[in-house]
């Protein structure tokens, strides 16, 4: 009895695996064929420069010495209006020289307004409240530290908020530390993927972007009519985009405000971030579906968009369900006398474990991009595939488990970044000959702190 | 100060009519984030046709498709050095010809020797080197050895835990044989609907249905050999590793291949990414 | 043993699949991306001062070729040649295979064609009918009628497009450019666009609405009137407002927050709209408006006549700029964009750009709009 009910039961999960991911898998070649076929984005790149409102430029640091540098001349170097820009790095408490290099750019350039945390909430949604606090633009651009945006993006990112539908705007991301390990190649594809493929796709179905907290800007009226961020999320961006959605505003993507960032070079950094992202977004997920669900501001196919977006992590789980289906079934010999053993085994293999359509979309974003070389990295994307599969399932066991216990998730954690450091040889990402390359490139920044 | 085109605002392209002066250039290379390839009937029609031509010839021919497949293999197994003992008649699908199943001793947990077992321990420290070496690889190896291990349990507990050739030829051969008819489909939309030279994608899928034919025949001889010479303990991870997981790999080599070279061609074409007006 | 050979030969078939990936690895370890150019910035008139600054380039560094006398200096440029000359004449049908530089006036006769770029450093003429690739002017620019241009005109100072020029990408100016019935690029900009007829007298409007729409008009228990529903106002915070549905009013609008409306939007004569209004359909501005803030269309969008606006127009269809629209604004140049056919009008005024993903087409006022505009029942 107990036999042919754990095949039945084994069965039944694998056919849950199958049409729960199959669902996935249809969206995926939706978007990435969506997004080869636009032949007019959607953009506002005929709006950038006559659009400029006053704009102020929000870089959380904590101990970013190795990075700081790069990003105050690269806004520096900025072409937006300095009359209208204000820049607020935010030195969270760091204890190596962020506050020395910050400070020397604040004595040089007066719209460079820093602000040294030492007490309150760690962590950057928290030091992110109490800039907002003193920001004075209607408009507030958010960096990373270790990013580095050309002269023109912010006008970019500005642009959009002629629309006075849009609440934030999302740049795209690009890697330069792509030969850094095998994982930030193959991380560039995927970023390559998310922002070149998915994000520009979902943007030009009429559905939100998802605001990346990074290479962003968000109107600051907007942000204090849904509560200002959300100090206790682990992904304050993904919280953001849908309290914004819910009170009616758009996210717009900007797809040439492209800047640089440094992926994880190390598996360890990455599970952290991805266990960071799995937790912050599924928790967005329970906090937010049932009113996605009631909106009045949103049609039947946003909610549905909304809620895989919200849903993505699920995927790994279930497939690993599946996997466990299929072993189960292997070690069971009353199995194999069926034919639906390999049905199965063949569907689970195909529309799963295979889920072909996400390589789909790197394709797509490689031939678009052109980047030719790293496109023949995507077989070894499968252990990144893996790789993921386990971080994502981990962090959702945490997740549940906390959710139930009632006891405390993760904390924030710090990307660590490894610009500067030895092997990395720095930033070297600009054209050559380019000013910001020429100005901003580590080595040379530092000669010029030392000389001052 | 240095300043590129515009990226956002591919210039027009419009193709001159016949006898139409022109000029050197039609068109700037439109910057990447406003490039496209829009979707062609052709490749479309072209595309599902082939797949339906495709999926449609191998039911047809589903039983001798499956014994040339045999008889690859029996081949392969020659060169191999199996000693097959003969081929015998395994009921594939209901309602099929039987195809024909490989006649290969295997060996239970107590018959196997003890350099198996020893290679089935030498596996699991391989694999945890290997994922102390490399973090990326180490889901993976953590998967593999935990089934190993549950291999070994099943194959030390379960007197019945036991396969017979023709049965494996028999799972494996199902399993191919819905993947041959899946494939043309998956083929399609990614070789030939999204890639802009309809002829080349149409002779990417033909190949490739080919190639998993044979590839299949090459994988199932050498899981055979391994099950002749060590028995069920290392079926489970095989079966993980060289299943339907080969099939997508050789599916995404190709297509990064595919890739690469669209990628070239279209780096030379402006025409095709932009529309005209 | 043999299977042990056949083992090893797989295991080097299977390693195949990931060889490529290997050895892309290889190239790219320890490298960085340089595929963004940090330097890039957007100048409306890149195209032009591009061409200028290569041109000047070349002139300084390529070779000379042997053919070259006093008055025509020829460079050989890999597999073209530039010839640089004085001021030129070219009678009519003139073929010019060479990229050309004039140093002084120039002007051409009729149906001439230049296959490659054309700059002159004075003022220059184009006779009708002629193909041009390129064309950049240091002094005012006439093109004559008929004239395609396969890329980008820029000049320093006037710009005059004949009826029926077509530049296929972009016009610029750093004085004015006036655009005759027919003319049409895909952008036109410089510090004042303007169509035929701009210094006729404006159309007289009849002035003084009796009701005026006040919005955001937050009481929701109030009757609907004017075509406006309070019920379908919703609050997005931060002085935005929602309007869930078509709104068409009746009376003269002032809007005094940012509006969103999810339908399609008009509203009369003499509106005036202080805030930015984005429309998911289409948006009519009723004549002699005035519209201080943004306007965004997600369909098509028309400004009926005399209309003044001092942001940005963002149609997601076709824009119609109406006899009389006015666009400017201190500090900061105008910018109108369609993603359809953008339309504009006799005796319109934009200070700034006006720009398509199809085309912008100046086209004569139809004289049935005329009379409509006069009569007294079309004021809205």
């Amino acid at each position: 009895m107990a036999i042919p009910l754990l095949v039945a039961v084994s069965y039944g999960v694998i056919a849950f695996t199958v049409v729960f991911l199959l669902l996935f898998a249809i969206r995926h070649y939706l978007l990435g064929y969506s997004r080869l076929r636009i032949s007019r984005p959607k953009d506002s790149m005929e709006l950038v420069g006559f659009h400029m409102p006053r704009v102020t430029v929000l870089i959380p640091m904590h101990n970013e010495e190795r990075v700081a540098g790069d990003i105050l001349q690269a806004l520096v170097d900025s072409d937006y209006d300095w009359e209208k820009l204000e820049v607020i790095p935010i030195n969270d408490r760091s204890d190596d020289k962020t506050q020395a290099i910050i400070d020397s750019f604040a004595k040089r350039y007066p719209f460079i307004q820093p602000l040294h945390r030492t007490g309150g909430q760690s962590g950057k949604p928290a030091a992110l409240v109490e800039a907002c606090a003193r920001a004075t633009g209607e408009i507030l651009v958010l960096f990373d530290a270790d990013y580095v945006p050309g002269r023109a993006v912010i006008k970019m990112l500005v642009a959009p908020f002629a629309d006075p539908e849009i609440g934030a705007s999302m740049g795209r991301v690009v890697p330069h530390n792509i030969g850094d390990s095998l994982l930030s190649g193959l991380l560039s594809l995927e970023r390559s993927a998310g922002y070149q493929g998915v994000q520009q796709s979902r943007f030009n179905l009429g559905f939100t972007a998802q605001f990346g907290g990074t290479v962003g800007a968000v109107r600051a009226s907007a942000l204090e009519s849904v509560g200002g961020w959300n100090p206790q999320s682990l992904t304050e961006d993904t919280d953001l985009t849908f309290a914004l959605l819910l009170n009616g505003w758009k996210t717009a993507y900007v797809n040439r405000a492209e800047c640089y960032e440094e992926v994880p070079r190390s598996w360890l950094v990455r599970r952290r971030q991805l266990s960071r992202w799995v937790t912050g977004h599924t928790e967005c997920l329970h906090n937010y579906w049932p009113d996605l669900m009631r909106s009045q501001f949103l049609t039947a196919w946003e909610k549905v968009d909304a809620l895989f977006l919200l849903a993505m992590y699920w995927t790994a789980p279930v497939l690993v369900l599946g996997w466990i289906a299929s072993l189960l079934l292997f070690f069971t010999p009353e199995a194999h006398q069926t034919p639906w053993l390999p049905v199965a085994l063949a569907f689970l293999g195909y529309q799963l474990f295979a889920n072909q359509a996400t390589f789909l979309e790197i394709g797509v974003a490689s031939m678009l991009d052109g980047t030719r070389i790293r496109s023949l990295l995507l077989p070894l994307n499968l252990l990144n595939f893996f790789a993921n599969t386990g971080a994502i399932c981990n962090a959702l066991r945490k997740f549940y488990w906390n959710r139930f216990w009632g006891s405390g998730g993760d904390g924030w954690y710090k990307t660590h970044r490894t610009r500067g450091s030895s092997g990395s040889g720095g930033f070297q990402g600009a054209a050559a000959g380019s000013p910001v390359a020429t100005r901003s490139a580590r080595g040379l920044y530092h000669a010029r702190t030392q000389g001052d | 100060m240095q300043q590129k085109a515009s990226g956002g605002n591919p210039s027009p392209s419009a193709r001159p009519a016949a006898g139409e002066r022109t000029g050197r250039r039609e068109s700037i290379y439109p910057h990447r984030s406003v490039r496209a390839l829009p979707m062609s009937s052709v490749r479309l029609t072209a595309g599902v046709g082939l797949a339906l031509l495709i999926t449609v010839w191998s039911v047809w021919n589903a039983v001798p498709i499956m014994e040339t497949h045999s008889q690859v293999a029996a081949a392969i197994a020659g060169w191999a050095g199996l000693p097959i003992n003969g081929w015998t008649p395994i009921g594939i699908f209901p309602g099929l010809e039987p195809a024909s199943g490989p006649q290969l001793a295997i060996p239970s947990f107590q018959e196997v020797s003890e350099g198996a077992r020893l290679a089935l321990v030498f596996s699991i420290i391989a694999l945890l080197l290997l994922a102390q070496r490399f973090s990326l690889f180490r889901n993976v190896a953590n998967f593999l050895i935990v089934i190993l291990i549950a291999s070994a349990v099943a194959n030390a507990v379960f007197d019945n835990f036991r396969l017979q050739s023709t049965a494996f030829g028999q799972i494996w051969l199902r399993q191919e044989m819905l993947v041959w008819l899946i494939l043309p489909w998956v083929l399609i939309l990614l070789f030939v609907i999204p890639q802009p030279s309809v002829w080349r994608g149409l002779g990417w899928v033909v190949f490739l249905q080919a190639y998993g034919f044979f590839f299949s025949a090459l994988r199932m001889v050498f899981v055979l050999g391994v099950l002749h010479y060590t028995g069920l303990l290392f079926m489970p991870p095989l079966w993980f590793l060289l299943g339907t997981l080969s099939d997508l790999l050789f599916i995404l080599f190709f297509y990064s291949l595919a890739i690469h070279r669209s990628s070239g061609d279209l780096w030379g074409v402006r025409e095709t990414w932009q529309s005209h007006f | 043993m043999t299977f042990l050979l056949f083992a090893l030969l797989f295991c080097a078939i299977y390693y195949l699949h990931f060889s490529l990936a290997h050895r892309a690895w290889r190239q790219i370890r320890g490298r960085q991306s340089a595929e963004l150019d940090m330097g890039y910035v957007r100048l409306e008139d890149y195209f032009g001062q591009s061409f200028r600054s290569k041109m000047a380039n070349w002139v300084r560094t390529l070779p000379r070729a042997t053919n070259s006398t006093t008055g025509l200096r020829v460079f050989d440029k890999g597999g073209e040649r530039i010839f640089v000359a004085g001021a030129a004449q070219y009678p009519a049908g003139r073929r010019e295979r060479e990229i050309l530089v004039i140093e002084g006036d120039f002007s051409c006769g009729r149906d001439c064609e230049f296959e490659r770029e054309l700059m002159v450093k004075g003022n220059c003429t184009i006779g009708e009918d002629t193909h041009l690739q390129a064309l950049a002017v240091d002094g005012t620019l006439h093109i004559g009628y008929s004239v395609r241009v396969r890329r980008w005109v820029d000049a320093v100072k006037h710009l005059t497009m004949n009826e029926d020029v077509k530049v296929m990408s972009r016009v610029t100016s750093r004085t004015s450019i006036e655009l005759h019935p027919g003319a049409q690029a895909q952008s036109l900009f410089a510090p004042e666009v303007f169509t035929e007829g701009r210094h006729e007298n404006e159309l007289q409007i009849e002035m003084a609405p009796p009701v005026v729409v006040q919005l955001p008009h937050l009481d929701n228990r109030t009757a609907p009137a004017n075509g406006y529903d309070p019920a379908k106002l919703f609050s997005m915070g931060g002085n935005t407002y929602l309007y869930n549905g078509d709104l068409h009013l009746s009376a003269p609008l002032h809007l005094r927050a940012a509006f969103v409306v999810r339908g399609n939007f008009s509203c009369p004569k003499e509106s005036l709209l202080e805030g930015d209004l984005k429309a998911h359909g289409s948006i009519t501005i009723g004549a002699a408006s005035v519209i201080k803030g943004n306007l965004v269309a997600g369909g098509d969008m028309t400004l009926k006549p005399n209309t003044y606006f001092q942001g940005l127009l963002h149609a997601g269809g076709a824009l119609r700029l109406t006899r009389g629209v006015r666009g400017l604004r201190e500090g900061l140049p105008v910018a109108a964009y369609a993603g359809g056919v953008m339309t504009v009008e006799s005796n319109v005024v934009v200070n700034g750009k006006l720009a398509s993903a199809q085309r912008v087409v100046a086209v004569s006022t139809p004289v049935a709009w005329l009379e409509a505009a006069r009569g007294p029942a079309a004021q809205a």
